[in-house]
């Protein structure tokens, strides 16, 4: 037995004996989904420490369609992380799941089969056998959101999510098939051996590719999906642990293994990339700035930081990439605390609305405390872990001389601080609410798991030359990505100093904003009414900039109308006629087969002297 | 005979043969009869699936790989329908007869299967057309005996045909075997009245098929025959003794490729016919069974099309559908069977929503019509895809979409039965149904697996009946 199939066969098979047995146990799911997602942590963390690459293959069907796993050194790191977290989601929706009206059974069950599902996209050699698995996370998706039963309208987001992801996901599948018909094998491996290089069909195959991964990372515009389960009150685990932290890791994961282990990219497709990860990561940041439901403003938070992501990969030298990959890592820490976070506070408070909680320092102390740490991560203060992914980003931008994408990433985590000045403040600080009065602080099962978080950001922050050397220069070297120098540590330079400027710009911002309207949920509202920025809002509230409302709107009505009328002709065509047709020869030939002896031995003769006449006459034996 | 396969003939025949001195105890007929046919479906299974055969794709299987598959699929039905007979047939109906002539059945199904040449061939299925006889008058009732009568006699016309062709070929060609024959057929065109014995050969074995026009006698047989027996007659005595001819003798004489191509066309084109009439006249029945013998002799026209036509490809469909149609159609048979005992009737107008009542009978039922549809990955996909693919290579191409359209039909039998008895409103006769015992539902669970499997595994499967298709057809 490889060690490769335990991250991906257990959690599946945990997840459906959980659907046959848990009916008459009353812990057992909790048990056994934490019990599989360990076991295949702990595996994928032997897979880890071990030198040399384990490869698993089982001949299918030939002709390239064959099930081969590789753990290499990207898809070890992946690995890891991508366990890790659904080790911490299956321990914390086990505290967090008690409260809940909708079915822990089907949570857990999804749970364990995205975590298996992931495993598998990561492990994959084989192209055919990575999209089988990243496929199926979309199905898993749709029912974590169906089943998630807590907002209002989870059928309609779960829709919208699931035609989204399946339309950026027909644009990978196109892309693979290009790919692997231009590389003449479908087997990864391979493909690397001769790298494609990005012009005519291959750079359809490219930007196809690129389409489902930004897709993947929540990336503009395929995020709306999620902004408005944020908004609707989807289950905050299941935010913290697809959205928040998995799609970030696989996302990126496949954004590093197409753009540098399959293909060779050029200037223009870098200028693209980069273009788009500072496009959305402005722009949701600004987005956050005006919400005021914690987890819709965690939501455009998780979109904007995709966007450094795309920004470093965009780099295309080391020292980006680097910086983008500890930036997928790290997002899968911190984002995850967050979503945490507000899961606890919504255990607690039943609501996510700012406006209603304040003061929760006092009655969720260990909550605020992991608060704080993970928003001054995310807002890349020194010295925490988000700082140090930002640093090594910025110089692989100065590196790739993008000066102006560089101030675009300060102005960035200045707008992150600002929006989470804002969400700390008034969630934890304020003034107590009626709502507040009732909040304690949440049952073990759900501490640990953001503490464990919350140590990672410390940990990675303070120590960051370990992640560096331990995580980044393995993926590196392998990518055959030439770097001369160290990319870790701490150092007092310009870049230092600029964050230092940018965290007092958005402390300013803040107390400049408090102090106007008094109320700490506000403190942003004054940037809201700035000249261009409130028509930019006003329209985002309209929905202008979600392609998927645009287009229900605009064309799905009159389609439907043709549709229609194109339906019941088909159907005319197909039903009517036919089951006429068939059904009048359908009694033509009862009427036939009455049970009299006679005809049928009558016909018997017949049938041969036919059959006989045919097969000797015309020539037909010569 | 191939005397290495003649084991798999003679114990169960001294098993038919045991049973007859058990008269008091139907405990032990039971065993005897299950255990006979189990070892046997062991030693086959073991003997073609046995991790050395495929890990060297199945190169090294030494005997006729036709043949083990058709003794694999003659041992799994015969075990399936005992299995299912000994929690069906009560005991007041003298079981170890019903047993004694499911043995000889079996036996005389691999005396077909394993003979050499065509004289020893028909005597087996002579002996398998007594056998039959028997059984479907087995429920002493009026329709029985009239599907019993039906079946012989207008049959009849086929042994007659055969023995004429047998005789033929034994003043032309002076030899029944097949070797010999088909060394003649490579030598050169063949002589005209070596054709005249095929073309009599073809005939009667397309009036044992049932296929249309000839398909009459099949119908009130299937319907009339004691529940079991319609699974056994459906599921493989059917198979064996027409289909499984019409294709050797498309292996032997390369029909399509000789001077005989109007032979080929000729079975190509009752092929057709059959499919179009069977499907379409299943559509209105109003009773399951006589629905699934409609539909059976639709699937039997793709195996009849396919050895039409008669290239490696479309044999290896054939086959491959032969075996797949047994596995579903016994499925079909045996719920149908379950179904009468559970709910008293098989009429289609009195059943519904049995889905919560009978969920297993349900649920297998569901696999075996969407593999008898066709929906991929199940095995019948596969088989019919082959088929399509080989009809469209050798330019056939009207076949390869009538196949194509009429897999659609049949999935229209599929939304009819689906609505009519599992899902859909309750009716009273569903109402008292329950499902059946474990061993009742142990053989329909075990062929739906292996329609399953099979579907999954194709790239396995194809590779052995590859192997067997060469070598039979050098």
């Amino acid at each position: 037995m490889n060690i490769l199939l335990i991250p991906i066969f257990l959690p599946l098979f945990t997840a459906i004996f959980i659907l046959l047995v848990s009916e008459k146990t009353k812990y057992l799911k909790e048990v056994a989904a934490i019990m599989a997602s360990f076991i295949s942590f702990l595996s994928a963390l032997t897979i880890f420490l071990s030198s040399n690459i384990i490869a698993y293959s089982l001949p299918w069907a030939g002709y390239s369609f064959d099930f081969t796993l590789k753990a290499d050194v990207l898809g070890k790191l992946a690995l890891l992380f991508a366990t890790g977290v659904s080790f911490l989601a299956a321990f914390y929706a086990a505290g967090f799941m008690k409260k809940r009206t909708d079915s822990a059974k089907w949570f857990f069950f999804n749970l364990l089969f995205t975590g298996s599902f992931s495993s598998g996209a990561v492990l994959s050699d084989n192209l055919l056998t990575m999209l089988f698995f990243w496929e199926g996370l979309v199905i898993f998706l749709y029912t974590f959101l169906v089943f998630a039963k807590g907002g209002r309208n989870s059928g309609a987001i779960a829709m919208k999510a699931f035609i989204i992801n399946a339309v950026a996901n027909l644009c990978f599948l196109i892309g693979i098939t290009i790919t692997g018909f231009i590389a003449g094998s479908m087997n990864m491996t391979e493909i690397h051996a001769g790298k494609l290089a990005v012009s005519g069909w291959a750079f359809a195959a490219y930007l196809l590719l690129l389409i489902g991964i930004v897709s993947k990372i929540e990336g503009m515009p395929f995020h709306t999906w999620m902004t408005d389960a944020g908004a609707d009150g989807a289950n905050s685990t299941f935010l913290a642990y697809v959205p928040g932290a998995l799609d970030k890791i696989l996302g990126i994961y496949m954004l590093v293994r197409v753009s540098i282990y399959l293909y060779v990219l050029n200037g223009v497709v870098q200028a693209l990339i980069m273009t788009l990860g500072v496009v959305v990561l402005l722009f949701a940041a600004m987005m956050a700035l005006a919400q005021k439901n914690y987890k819709k403003l965690l939501a455009y938070i998780a979109v904007s930081q995709s966007g450094y992501a795309l920004l470093g990969v965009g780099t295309m030298n080391a020292t980006g990439i680097a910086g983008g990959l500890f930036y997928a890592l790290n997002n899968a820490i911190y984002l995850f605390a967050l979503f945490l976070t507000a899961g606890s506070v919504e255990s607690q408070s039943e609501t996510s609305n700012m406006a209603k909680l304040g003061g929760l320092w006092k009655r969720m102390p260990a909550t605020t405390l992991v608060f704080i740490i993970a928003a001054l991560s995310i807002s890349s203060v020194p010295p925490f872990n988000g700082f140090f992914s930002k640093e090594i980003l910025q110089r692989g931008i100065l590196e790739a001389g993008y000066p102006m994408f560089f101030a675009a990433v300060e102005l960035g985590s200045i707008i992150t601080l600002i929006a989470l000045l804002k969400l700390g403040h008034s969630v934890y600080f304020a003034k107590e609410t009626e709502t507040s009065l009732r909040c304690k602080e949440s049952g073990m099962f759900m501490i640990i798991p953001m503490f464990i978080a919350a140590i990672l950001c410390l940990f990675f922050g303070f120590g960051a030359k370990i992640p560096v050397e331990h995580f980044l220069e393995p993926v590196l070297s392998y990518l055959a990505l030439e770097h001369a120098r160290t990319i870790a540590g701490f150092q007092m330079g310009n870049l230092l100093l600029i964050s230092v400027a940018g965290i007092i710009v958005s402390i300013i911002s803040h107390v400049v904003g408090y102090g106007i309207t008094g109320k700490p949920y506000k403190a942003t509202d004054y940037l809201l009414y700035a000249p261009v920025l409130s028509k930019i809002y006003r329209m985002a509230e309209h929905k202008v900039f979600d392609p998927y409302e645009q287009i229900m709107k605009s064309s799905v009505w009159p389609l439907g109308q043709f549709f229609s009328k194109l339906d019941s002709l088909t159907d005319y065509l197909t039903f009517t006629l036919p089951s006429f047709v068939s059904n009048s020869l359908s009694k033509m030939s009862q009427k036939f087969h009455r049970g009299s002896y006679v005809l049928y031995m009558t016909i018997t003769i017949i049938g041969f002297l036919v059959y006989m006449a045919y097969v000797f006459s015309f020539g037909g034996i010569k | 005979m191939m005397t290495s396969l003649l084991a798999y003939l003679l114990i169960p025949l001294s098993s038919a043969v045991i049973i007859q001195f058990l008269k008091k105890n139907d405990k032990l007929a039971d065993i005897v009869s299950n255990v006979s046919l189990f070892a046997g479906l062991l030693n086959i299974s073991y003997l073609i699936f046995n991790p050395q055969n495929v890990r060297f794709s199945f190169a090294s299987i030494a005997d006729n790989g036709f043949s083990l598959i058709m003794v694999l699929a003659i041992y799994l039905i015969a075990f399936c329908v005992s299995l299912f007979s000994s929690g069906f047939i009560p005991r007041t109906k003298n079981k170890h007869n019903f047993y004694s002539l499911l043995l000889t059945g079996v036996a005389a199904m691999c005396g077909v299967v394993i003979s050499l040449d065509f004289f020893t061939l028909y005597i087996y299925a002579e002996a398998l057309a007594i056998v039959s006889l028997a059984m479907i008058c087995y429920e002493d009732n009026e329709r029985g005996a009239e599907g019993a009568v039906k079946y012989f006699f207008l049959t009849l016309p086929g042994s007659v045909f055969i023995l004429t062709g047998i005789s033929i070929l034994l003043f032309t060609a002076g030899t029944f075997n097949f070797l010999n024959l088909q060394s003649i057929a490579n030598s050169g065109p063949m002589s005209t009245a070596n054709m005249v014995a095929v073309a009599f050969l073809c005939i009667g074995f397309l009036i044992k098929a049932g296929i249309v026009p000839f398909h009459t006698w099949l119908i009130d047989a299937y319907q009339g025959a004691y529940s079991p027996v319609s699974a056994f007659l459906g599921g493989i005595a059917t198979k064996v003794s027409g289909a499984y001819a019409i294709i050797k003798i498309v292996m032997i004489f390369k029909l399509f490729e000789s001077t005989a191509g109007r032979i080929s066309e000729a079975l190509m084109l009752l092929g057709a016919i059959t499919i179009i009439w069977g499907a379409i006249a299943a559509i209105r029945q109003k009773n399951f069974k006589r629905m699934l013998a409609f539909s059976s002799i639709s699937q039997t026209g793709y195996i009849v099309l396919a050895s039409g036509l008669g290239t490696p490809l479309a044999v290896l469909g054939a086959i491959f559908h032969l075996f797949n149609q047994a596995t579903f159609k016994g499925t079909l048979f045996l719920n149908s069977a379950s179904i009468e005992k559970s709910a008293g009737t098989t009429n289609m107008h009195k059943l519904a929503n049995l889905e919560n009542s009978m969920p297993w009978t349900t649920w297998t039922s569901i696999i075996a019509l969407l593999a008898a549809a066709g929906l991929p990955p199940l095995s019948g996909f596969w088989s019919k895809l082959v088929i399509v693919l080989a009809l469209w290579e050798e330019g056939a191409k009207g076949y390869a979409f009538l196949s194509l359209f009429f897999m659609l039909v049949t999935f229209a039998h599929f939304a009819i039965i689906q609505k009519k008895i599992f899902f859909g409103k309750k009716a009273a006769d569903g109402e008292k149904s329950r499902e059946m015992p474990v061993f009742m539902l142990l053989p329909v669970v075990l062929l739906s697996m292996i329609i399953i499997l099979a579907g999954i595994f194709f790239p396995h499967v194809y590779s052995f009946l590859m192997q067997a298709v060469t070598r039979n057809m050098l």
